[in-house]
């Protein structure tokens, strides 16, 4: 089992734009919410995950893969990607 | 990076028709990107598609034929095709261009060989990639937080982090470091 198979898509999402070093606010922005509402995806992952900071989140994320989290985006079920991932293949 | 491309792209293809993609693009500036994709869209008269909406209440996905992408409104109201594999084409071009430009990811960028790291900024990176707070660090190393504050504030500044989480920024990127590193060792 995936680490981050026990958070939900968005989750996922909010946990990987907090490794890549976006503020609350930044997050909120990209993904359409308010920064409330990102607030409350990170106390949840936060408490899924054991940890209790962003910062310690972010090396969570770090250490399990980093770069993958993004690819989980296209989990079956998932709409929202970033856009070079639903780019064509290089032709 | 990915994501200014991503808001461009949607700015760009949410653009109601080809005429206001224009008008768009000659609003922002000096933005090749925009123009690539302009130039894509008018040569196609591709675009079709109500109102211009604010970019995060859309998503792209991914279709199953090579070279089309699909756009849909976040409630389902409205969705459309990008069918031409010409813009797929170009947009792909544009952006890796673009990429160059963007690409070098903070992270990558930091050249800590080249940056001054005294021993006391050491210690309290160290503590920073183990996730601690300033206030863990400064208990740490019996100093004030406000210290820590000011070492950090130096790092940011040498590695050249002025934008966003720096903190989380600055470990994420040593932390890859010295993953590197380690691999490096064992291989």
């Amino acid at each position: 089992m995936h680490p981050c198979d026990r958070l939900t898509h968005k989750e996922v999402q909010v946990a990987t734009l907090v490794w890549e070093g976006l503020t609350n606010r930044e997050i909120a922005d990209l993904i359409g919410t308010t920064e409330q509402v990102v607030k409350n995806y990170l106390r949840n992952t936060f408490d899924k995950l054991g940890v209790w900071s962003r910062l310690e989140l972010a090396l969570y994320v770090a250490s399990h893969g980093g770069a993958q989290w993004r690819e989980m985006f296209w989990r079956p079920g998932s709409a929202t990607i970033s856009a070079a991932e639903a780019l064509p293949h290089p032709m | 990076m990915i994501r200014d491309n991503h808001v461009e792209i949607c700015k760009i293809l949410l653009a109601a028709d080809t005429s206001s993609a224009a008008r768009g693009f000659r609003a922002a500036p000096g933005c090749s990107l925009l123009d690539e994709v302009c130039h894509a869209l008018q040569a196609r008269n591709k675009a079709r598609c109500g109102t211009v909406f604010p970019v995060s209440n859309w998503t792209i996905h991914r279709t199953d034929r090579p070279g089309t992408m699909k756009l849909t409104e976040s409630k389902g109201l409205l969705s459309f095709e990008l069918a031409s594999e010409a813009l797929a084409k170009r947009l792909h071009s544009a952006l890796a261009a673009r990429g160059k430009e963007i690409q070098p990811s903070e992270e990558a960028m930091i050249d800590f060989e080249a940056m001054k790291i005294t021993p006391r900024d050491g210690q309290v990176l160290k503590l920073l990639v183990q996730g601690c707070s300033n206030k863990e660090i400064a208990e740490q190393l019996r100093i004030s937080p406000r210290t820590v504050k000011q070492h950090l504030r130096t790092l940011f500044l040498r590695a050249g982090i002025t934008q966003g989480r720096k903190r989380v920024k600055l470990a994420t990127a040593i932390y890859q470091k010295e993953q590197q590193q380690c691999i490096r060792a064992i291989g």
